[in-house]
């Protein structure tokens, strides 16, 4: 049973913004990884 | 030829002419684009197996056709049977994303537009539904209040009984008292009518962020709010806790304060917009 005091708490307004930028250059790297990968093959 | 020669040939192809330079960046851009999000979507997904495979399996594809006398161009056949498998597995989420653009789209266009409010029957609206909430949590009565700017898909709506009815925290009560046949749907309010109720809403796919003891009906608070640019006020059955949840985030425990907040933000933003 949950006894906490009733208060409002604060949004979780911003996602760790830094952890998704990273996140999203790793792909972006990967991506192109492939991307590249598929251009030489297909031109082979 | 072996594979040595073949880069070299590849090499002197791309470094020939201007047109075939600009011709392969543009496809490896085109390619990275697709890639990323098709990569990002999977890892969004808890996918990330699949991921692995897709890069081993192109880099193994690649090694084969480089090294065998096969048609380059069957090389792609790998990536669309992803695109395929991707289809298939995940038709719901896509249709999620589709839907979710589609309705942040129309949720620009209704807000564009100036309305004169009411201030009477606005304060009288939000009144209202705070009344009706804090009644409710006292009497343990489980709900969902969806707050939407007239962009909840008609689907969802349909899938409700139609009220168009003016707020009131008798009828908002009415509809959520226990075993009434609609009481275990949602409600949607748009400005300030309600516009159905015993509406079936997308639960939340998100399984790491929600905490365990949170139930389906929060999940569906939060689920509908991941896909359309609402706000869903929800209270818990079992413990009477008022909920607040917007963008695919849940706040609990709200007060009296904050559910002012939340309500003359929701009726209020369109009009400050125009003001300015």
């Amino acid at each position: 049973m949950d006894n906490k005091d009733y208060r409002s708490e604060q949004f979780e307004t911003n996602e760790n913004k830094a952890k998704t930028v990273w996140r999203n250059i790793g792909i972006g790297a990967l991506s192109v990884f492939v991307a590249v990968l598929t251009v030489v093959v297909i031109n082979l | 030829m072996n594979i040595g020669e073949k880069l070299s040939a590849f090499w002197q192809n791309f470094t020939g002419s201007a047109d075939m330079i600009i011709a392969l960046s543009v496809c490896a851009v085109v390619f990275s684009v697709l890639y990323f999000y098709m990569i990002k979507f999977l890892l969004d997904n808890n996918s990330g197996g699949l991921v692995t495979v897709f890069v081993l399996s192109m880099i193994l594809g690649a090694g084969i056709i480089s090294l065998s006398n096969m048609n380059s161009a069957i090389y792609l056949v790998i990536p669309a049977i992803y695109l395929v498998i991707i289809i298939v597995l995940y038709s719901v989420e896509l249709k999620r994303i589709i839907w979710a653009h589609m309705n942040m789209k129309l949720a620009d266009v209704k807000h564009t537009g100036s309305r004169s409010y009411d201030e009477e029957k606005v304060e009288n609206c939000i009144s209202e539904i705070i009344k009706a909430l804090q009644n409710m949590s006292k009497n343990d009565t489980g709900a969902i209040i969806v707050l939407s700017t007239g962009n909840v898909p008609p689907q969802i709506i349909d899938s409700g009984v139609k009220l168009d009815a003016d707020i009131s925290s008798e009828l908002i009560e009415s509809v959520f008292f226990p075993k009434t046949p609609l009481h275990d749907g949602a409600m949607i309010i748009s400005d300030t009518k309600i516009v159905a109720a015993g509406c079936f809403l997308p639960l939340s796919q998100n399984v790491d962020n929600i905490p365990k003891d949170l139930g389906t009906r929060h999940r569906a608070g939060i689920g509908v709010t991941e896909t359309i640019d609402v706000v869903s006020l929800i209270v818990s059955e079992e413990t009477g806790i008022i909920s607040i949840a917007r963008a695919g985030r849940i706040s609990r425990y709200a007060d009296f304060e904050t559910l002012k907040k939340t309500l003359n933000k929701y009726y209020w933003q369109e009009l400050e917009s125009a003001r300015r």
